[in-house]
């Protein structure tokens, strides 16, 4: 088992945890571009009444967002400390094995076993908890992806709404649709490349 | 890596391990030392962790693992414990005795298991069955928190990094000739010894010991005449030197 060839599990889980803090700092912008958007509503009077309406909606979906971002990085962070773990229990047990080596024949070669085996043992535990958490977080952010595709419909909705408030506020209000499409789409990515690493992670584990 | 035993009586047996010819070269070679009582086995400056694995197969030729009930860094370093994460795995029930100025960084190389006893600033004392250590002062040398281990039954000075020499990894045992030790020593200390009023100190301390032999962690051993030789050379040696001195008018 030459440890090159294992995926470096704590690596992708600390990429994992930085992306999604940036997708979480993505959807505060969401929430003062929402606040931005609701002000202006309000100036533009009754033609955008129907603009402010969907402002509540942008709102929801940024704190949503800010939330779900939060607690997955949060999760991700936990995953990446217990693969640093795995990744210190398996080098132990390398270092028990050399050792081994080094001493067959020793007197009290066998003293080892109760090391290894308890060493083996935890390492065990901390994959199993490792798995746990990946699916864990694997379906939390399926479900982050999934919030995400109502902000594209929000922002089709905010274009529409914007030409019928017309005049000096169609522009700005555009401004703000293209806002939160363009902020959507960066968490969506931020999020799909976060699933595409743990893919990594279930298909390379090497045991 | 080597194993010798440098004294044994009826209640106990010092070991050294050391010259380790796996030993990546650019890492410093270092002296790692044991007491084995009956039932019990401290381990002294356990080294580095790419030492690590020369160690525990040197251990388990001379004791079972779960003998090992301590451990002792005289300080900090990572050339003394950075080993630390694999001992806790491996003595999940020892001890770690080190100065108490050093535990929040100590723990930083990896401790959930072995639970770390605290030596306070004026020393302390250690039984293993029937044998008494002494754990002596030796604060700022180099470390400002830093202790010598002290076997009054055997007259061994364990001493750290004082003593210590830069030489090849091949190099004998025990010092032979030293005079002309003192060009292998004398940087090593005047260098990473910062204090001299530390050194005065440590030296009228360690005069008053009976020592038979002064085992540091790199180098050689010094014995018989060699510690009082060792010790006069100290007295004089000025130490600090990456400071230049102001010079008087
Ligand atoms: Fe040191
Ligand atoms: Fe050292």
């Amino acid at each position: 088992m030459p440890q090159t060839e294992q995926p470096n599990y704590f690596v992708i889980a600390a990429i994992v945890a930085a992306e999604l803090y940036q997708a979480m700092v993505v959807a505060r912008q969401i929430a003062l571009t929402a606040s931005n958007a609701r002000s202006l509503a309000i100036r533009a009077g009754q033609g955008a009444a129907g603009f402010r309406a969907i402002t509540d909606f942008i709102d929801d979906l940024a704190s949503v967002t800010v939330n779900a971002s939060k607690v997955i990085n949060n999760q991700a962070v936990a995953v990446s400390r217990i693969a640093s773990d795995t990744a210190r229990a398996e080098f132990a047990l390398v270092s028990f094995d050399n050792a081994f080596h080094k001493a067959s024949g020793a007197p009290y070669l066998s003293s080892l076993d109760a090391s290894y085996q308890r060493t083996q043992e935890y390492r065990d535990s901390l994959r199993e908890k490792f798995d746990k958490q990946v699916v864990n977080l694997n379906s939390r952010l399926e479900e982050l992806a999934r919030e995400l595709r109502t902000a594209m419909v929000l922002s089709a909705m905010s274009r529409v709404e914007a030409s019928q408030a017309g005049g000096q506020f169609e522009q700005p209000l555009n401004v703000i649709a293209q806002k939160v499409a363009d902020a959507a789409a960066e968490i969506q990515r931020r999020v799909k490349y976060s699933r595409q690493m743990f893919s990594h992670l279930g298909k390379g584990r090497a045991d | 890596m080597l194993t010798k035993q440098i004294f044994k009586n009826n209640s106990h047996q010092w070991l050294l391990f050391g010259r380790d010819p796996e030993k990546p070269e650019k890492i410093i070679d270092s002296n790692q030392y044991m007491v084995k009582t009956e039932t019990k086995a401290l381990l002294m400056d356990p080294g580095g962790i790419e030492l690590f694995p020369s160690m525990l197969a040197n251990v388990i030729k001379q004791v079972p693992v779960e003998q090992v009930t301590h451990l002792f860094a005289s300080h900090q370093d990572p050339d003394i414990i950075s080993s630390l994460g694999l001992w806790d795995q491996a003595l999940p029930e020892a001890q770690l005795h080190a100065p108490w100025l050093w535990e929040g960084f100590i723990r930083h190389f990896g401790m959930d298991n072995i639970d770390y006893v605290a030596i306070p600033d004026e020393g302390g004392e250690l039984q293993l069955d029937l044998v008494q250590l002494q754990f002596v002062p030796a604060h700022y040398l180099h470390a400002s928190g830093n202790f010598h281990v002290y076997d009054p039954q055997a007259r061994i000075l364990m001493s750290g990094d004082i003593g210590a020499a830069l030489e090849p990894a091949e190099a004998p045992l025990v010092v032979d000739d030293f005079q002309d030790h003192i060009r292998k020593m004398q940087m090593f200390h005047q260098r990473w010894m910062p204090s001299n009023r530390a050194k005065d100190d440590w030296i009228e301390r360690v005069s008053k010991l009976e020592i038979d032999m002064m085992c540091p962690q790199h180098g050689r051993i010094f014995e018989g005449d060699d510690v009082k030789r060792f010790l006069d050379w100290f007295s004089t040696l000025d130490v600090g030197t990456a400071i230049p001195r102001v010079q008087s008018a």
